[in-house]
């Protein structure tokens, strides 16, 4: 098999993308990326490496891409940056969990215009860090169930306390994009707003902890945490409807699919010409789920850049594509016999130690950004339009 | 511990397989399978000469002589010989109620019946709106004078056409949570009022929908208290004991399959045994053959012990019927078109295929759908919560 | 029939049980990562007489069959117990066939092992225990081949197994020919009886885990035990492994109760039982993990210690789509007709 035709996004969009492959290869090439792995780290490289890659994407004109040109950003339709995404994820590059994606478009949306410029402006030119800190312990699958609290002040200001948990890259954040309950009466959906906080506020706290494949994720403690009233994102209690916006933005399934698509094509190019019927029995299974995944990824990016909202698509998309990069990792393991059960290595290396880290790592695609369960549910309640799972 | 099938329980299957070997012919097959008929007289009533519906009920109803283990071993011949059983193991357990909640007309009139194999009875629960939630059965029982007068509808009242009596779960009473409205009754299909309308399945075995317009009974048709419905459904379930068939379909598809693919050589003249695709399902049917053999013989060890189980017997219940599904998907594939053939002679090994197709689906929704054994599983054996 | 354990096999459960628990419970695992051998365990595994226990007593064991071995294993299994039992046990009931037993290794006092592939040029590869085993069993150009020696070099793993490779030079052959092919296969046999019992240890613990955190877990204010698709899955996995369990204890007891009208039969139920017991204790693991959430890829939660070594303990063999290969073998004789197209 020598390689797979990837995913196809238009004319326009072509022409973009090679040029970014171009920069990819070259930003990563031997021996600036050699040296330089993080492995405590997400993305896997050192943060003054990933600073340096994040920059010349910016000055190249990579980050933001369908971010209103006004605000600094490529005035692109979001396929475009389907295409940012699923080349990063390909190439493994340090542009998926950055501050133009993950940050930038709420802010974009719902910020004053000093927001805007110093995180808008500084995510599309690459010179900003930040993370999103969501998730409690207690509002997982059940995020509305938020805890922490942020009580005004006479001054107009907020003093921030409570937990946050599975923060990306928090450590090295400059700005950090939560959300709160403001109101304290509320439960539920109401009474909550998003800020935008400064990582350098005193009494924001950051542990660092292990997950089961090395690299970090974050619990970000606020800590009665003050932060002026400028630090509001958008209108106050009108957080959810804010962020219901913002994680719909996030599952086009792009870097998945990048993922998958590297995993894949290096699995079979090492069983090339492998007459082992089981070994191609296997392999076929993937490539059909692949463009499968595919379908699913090109559809939802059509339906954004055709302006609409695609739900249940977009829940589907998520299903198809973790679950394939997750049992690519599977798959691949089980061909490699017990040589992949040795010290894994990280994406990119040599294949038994590639996919003993793929065993694990691809654990998580399935968890996060909403679990598939609850992904299901949508595609059941939204998509099919069955009445739901009665409750008492 | 040990997995040695006792020496009586062998024996006793050596008896099964040498009767059926003597009555259930491949003429008797042959004609279920044209017929469509889920019974066989000739087979039910050899058994029953040999003492064996009596011998099934528990001892201290005037049963015995055979245990759990043993009447394992005889729903799993009659499985595996593809022989019809569901007479048998419904005329086991309605004999077991009767024995156990009769009145004396019934214990005196119906049992002797039952237990001889003359007549055979019908379960009359399944409605069309009362399917897992059976406890919702609408068809009414009202008083009228000493007796009662019935209206409604069953639905795959199976086996209706050859049976004397339906035993009829019916709703006595509209005021109270409906578990406790119920009320059993055995209902003469000779009665004015009671009508019957074939429904053909899938498989192409037959069932039926029952009607009841206006039939009277008197109160002597009645089993177990008024509105005491609920409770005589727990014994009938505690009687089954987890042994009474329908956990053998992937046992039975394995000995078939393999005969088939030892037999048999694909278009280049190779022994379908040697198809490396064939090889694998049939490796994969064979573990799950095995572990649903397994699941069923805990079922009737522990019933033998003198413990009820409900769990044991939805498990096993629950792996034997999902395993044949994913085993039939698979073996129907590796067969190619030759899956699809339809045959008209039961000795024609490759059509079996196709018949399990259509036959497999109904196997996780009768006899307690797979959601419901579930249900059953995660909340009683493994203590989660009930959700709503 | 009876398939309750005896008296005295619940006792073999609740003293291994205890004796897992009590010296390297869960949260002390780690402890012993990444060589995944805790030396205190093995003393007291010795001191119970574990290592010597299924050797027969015509070469000084305590004769007990694989049955009890495989109860004990389960149960140390259940606690992912760091402990090489089951690769020692089986080498030192094959060295004592063919008089090579030790005492040294016979009480434990050294750890023996078997290595599960075919040396190549005096050369074992990732032989289970070998980062901690002092006596290899090999079978290397149908010789079975005893080497004595330091440990070899740990590997770093995915289960945190102690895994070596070993060379061979300066072994010792200790059987030729027909004979060695067939000690060593049956030697691989009883591994996978034992390893299947044991991966259904780890499928039961993992599934404990989750049951015990979907019970306490809650979101949208109910335990999200109580929604059916947690319900379900659950239920599917425990079924599962009731019969992975009733299988292995079937394999363990085949092997103990020699059938001569079904020579095979304890060797093809050894195969089905490793091959359900891996898939059932990789899907235990795996759902119970799933239904952590994100905590359940969190180091610090001990669910994915059980989804490492569900995968670590079997795949150490070989893929398992080559031993279901392998399975269909015994079942119907090996292909004899030239291979198919795309076979082989």
């Amino acid at each position: 098999m020598r390689g797979l035709p990837g995913l196809t996004l238009g004319p326009e969009v072509e022409a973009f993308r090679t040029d970014l492959r171009e920069f990819l290869r070259d930003a990563l090439r031997e021996p600036a990326a050699a040296g330089t792995r993080d492995v405590t780290d997400l993305t896997g490289w050192e943060q003054a490496f990933e600073r340096e890659v994040v920059q010349a994407a910016g000055a190249a004109g990579y980050l933001g891409v369908s971010l209103p040109a006004a605000l600094g950003g490529g005035g692109k339709p979001p396929s475009w940056q389907a295409a940012v995404s699923y080349e990063a994820a390909y190439h493994d590059a340090p542009l998926i969990d950055t501050a133009a994606v993950l940050v930038a478009p709420t802010v974009a949306a719902f910020g004053t215009d000093a927001q805007r410029d110093t995180v808008v402006r500084a995510a599309c030119a690459g010179t900003v860090n930040a993370c999103i800190a969501y998730t409690e312990s207690g509002a997982g699958s059940d995020l509305s169930n938020i805890e922490t609290t942020a009580s005004e002040q006479d001054d107009g200001g907020f003093v921030l306390d409570g937990e946050k948990v599975f923060v990306t890259g928090a450590h090295k954040a400059d700005w950090c994009c939560t959300i709160t309950r403001t109101d304290p009466s509320s439960t539920g959906k109401r009474g909550l707003s998003m800020f935008l906080v400064d990582m350098t506020t005193p009494d924001v706290e950051i542990e660092r902890i292990a997950t089961a494949n090395r690299w970090t994720l974050s619990t970000v403690r606020f800590v009665g945490a003050r932060v002026d009233a400028d630090a509001l994102l958008g209108d106050a209690g009108n957080g959810w409807r804010q962020l219901s916006g913002a994680l719909l933005a996030e599952r086009s399934g792009a870097a998945w699919l990048g993922w998958a698509t590297r995993t894949l094509e290096a699995l079979l190019d090492s069983c090339a010409g492998t007459r082992n019927r089981v070994a191609r029995d296997a392999l076929a299974d993937l490539v059909a789920r692949w463009f499968a995944a595919v379908g699913h990824v090109q559809r939802v990016v059509a339906l954004q850049d055709a302006g609409s909202a695609p739900f249940a698509e977009g829940a589907l998309s998520k299903v198809c594509v973790t679950e394939l990069l997750q049992r690519i990792g599977r798959v691949g393991a089980t061909l490699l016999g017990p040589d992949a059960l040795t010290a894994p290595g990280w994406f990119g290396d040599a294949l038994p130690q590639w996919f003993a880290y793929e065993v694990v790592e691809r654990l998580h695609p399935t968890l996060s950004v909403g679990a598939n369960e609850i992904q299901r549910t949508t595609i059941a309640d939204v998509g099919l339009g069955l009445p739901p799972e009665p409750r008492t | 511990m040990d997995f040695t099938p006792s020496p009586t329980a062998e024996q006793f299957g050596d008896e099964v397989r040498a009767l059926l070997a003597r009555v259930y012919t491949d003429e008797r097959r042959q004609h279920a399978h044209d017929t469509g008929t889920m019974h066989d007289w000739e087979l039910h009533r050899a058994m029953a000469d040999q003492g064996w519906i009596r011998q099934a009920l528990p001892e201290a109803l005037g049963g015995g002589g055979r245990g759990p283990e043993e009447l394992a071993v005889l729903f799993r011949e009659l499985e595996l010989a593809g022989a019809p059983y569901d007479g048998m193991s419904i005329c086991t357990m309605v004999a077991s109620v009767l024995a156990h909640a009769g009145n004396e007309m019934q214990q005196r009139e119906i049992l002797p019946k039952l237990l001889s194999g003359e007549s055979l009875i019908a379960l009359g629960y399944s409605e069309p709106d009362a399917g897992s939630d059976v406890a919702a059965a609408r068809t009414r029982a009202v008083r009228d004078g000493d007796g009662w007068q019935i209206d409604g509808q069953k639905i795959f009242t199976s086996l209706a056409e050859e049976s004397e009596w339906v035993f009829l779960l019916t709703r006595t009473n509209l005021d109270v949570p409906k578990h406790r409205g119920l009320t059993f009754f055995l209902v003469p299909t000779s009665a004015p009022g009671f009508e019957l309308q074939p429904i053909r399945t899938l498989s192409g075995k037959r069932t039926n929908m029952t009607f009841y317009d206006g039939v009277h009974v008197g109160d002597e048709w009645r089993v177990g208290e008024v509105d005491g419905g609920w409770q005589v459904m727990l014994v009938a379930l505690s009687f089954e004991r987890g042994v009474a068939g329908g956990v053998r379909d992937a046992e039975r598809l394995l000995a078939v399959a393999e005969a088939h693919a030892r037999a048999g050589v694909d278009d280049d003249g190779r022994p379908l045994l040697e198809q490396p695709t064939r090889r694998d399902a049939l490796a994969r049917l064979a573990i799950d053959a095995e572990v649903a053999d397994l699941l069923a013989s805990r079922a009737a060890w522990v019933a033998a012990s003198g413990r009820l189980p409900g769990v044991e017997g939805a498990a096993s219940k629950l792996f034997a019927t999902e395993a044949f599904q994913r085993s039939v998907n698979r073996l129907v594939d590796v067969a190619g078109p030759a899956g699809l053939v339809q045959a008209h002679a039961v000795s024609d090994l490759s059509a079996f295929y196709e018949y399990c197709y259509r036959f497999a689906p109904v196997t996780t929704i009768y006899g307690g759908t797979s959601e419901i054994q579930r249900n059953l599983i995660a909340q009683r054996g493994l203590g989660l919560p009930r959700g709503s | 029939m009876d398939l309750d354990p005896t008296d005295e096999q619940q006792s073999i459960v609740d003293v291994f049980g205890d004796l897992a628990e009590s010296t390297v419970p869960l949260d002390r695992l780690r402890d012993h990562e990444p060589l995944g051998f805790a030396p205190e365990l093995w003393a007291r595994l010795v001191a119970v007489g574990a290592p010597g226990m299924a050797v027969p007593e015509t070469a000084g064991g305590a004769g007990a069959g694989l049955l009890d071995l495989a109860l004990a294993v389960e149960a140390l299994g259940r606690r992912l117990a760091p402990a090489p039992l089951v690769e020692h046990a089986v080498a030192a009931r094959l060295l004592a066939q063919v008089d090579a037993l030790t005492p040294e290794v016979l009480d434990g006092a050294s750890v023996a092992t078997l290595a599960l592939r075919r040396a190549r040029d005096q050369f074992a590869r990732l032989v289970p225990a070998g980062a901690v085993a002092t006596t290899v069993v090999a079978y290397d150009g149908l010789q079975l081949v005893v080497l004595d020696g330091e440990p070899g070099v740990h590997v770093a793993n995915l289960a945190s197994a102690p895994l070596a490779d070993r060379g061979l030079d300066g072994a010792r052959v200790v059987a030729s020919g027909a004979l060695a092919t067939s000690l060593y296969r049956q030697a691989v046999d009883e591994w996978r009886v034992l390893t299947a019992s044991a991966l259904v240890g780890l499928g039961l613990g993992a599934l404990e885990i989750g049951l015990r955190y979907v019970s306490e877990r809650e979101q949208f204010g109910v335990p999200i035990g109580s929604f059916q698709a947690l319900q379900h899955t659950l239920a599917d996995v425990s079924v599962a492994l009731d019969g992975a369990q009733l299988l292995a204890r079937k394999a363990a007891w085949a092997h103990d109760t020699v059938d001569d009208r079904a020579p095979d039969r304890a060797s093809e139920l050894g195969a089905m039982a490793f091959l359900f017991a891996a898939e059932q204790a990789q899907r235990a693991s795996d759902r119970a993990l799933h239904f952590h959430g994100g905590y359940g890829f969190m180091e610090e939660y001990d669910i994915q210690l059980f989804y490492r070594r569900a995968k670590g303990w079997a795949n150490v063999l070989d893929d398992p789509a080559r031993e279901y290969t392998r399975l269909a073998d015994l079942r119907y004789g090996p292909v004899t007709a030239t291979a198919s197209p795309g076979g082989g």
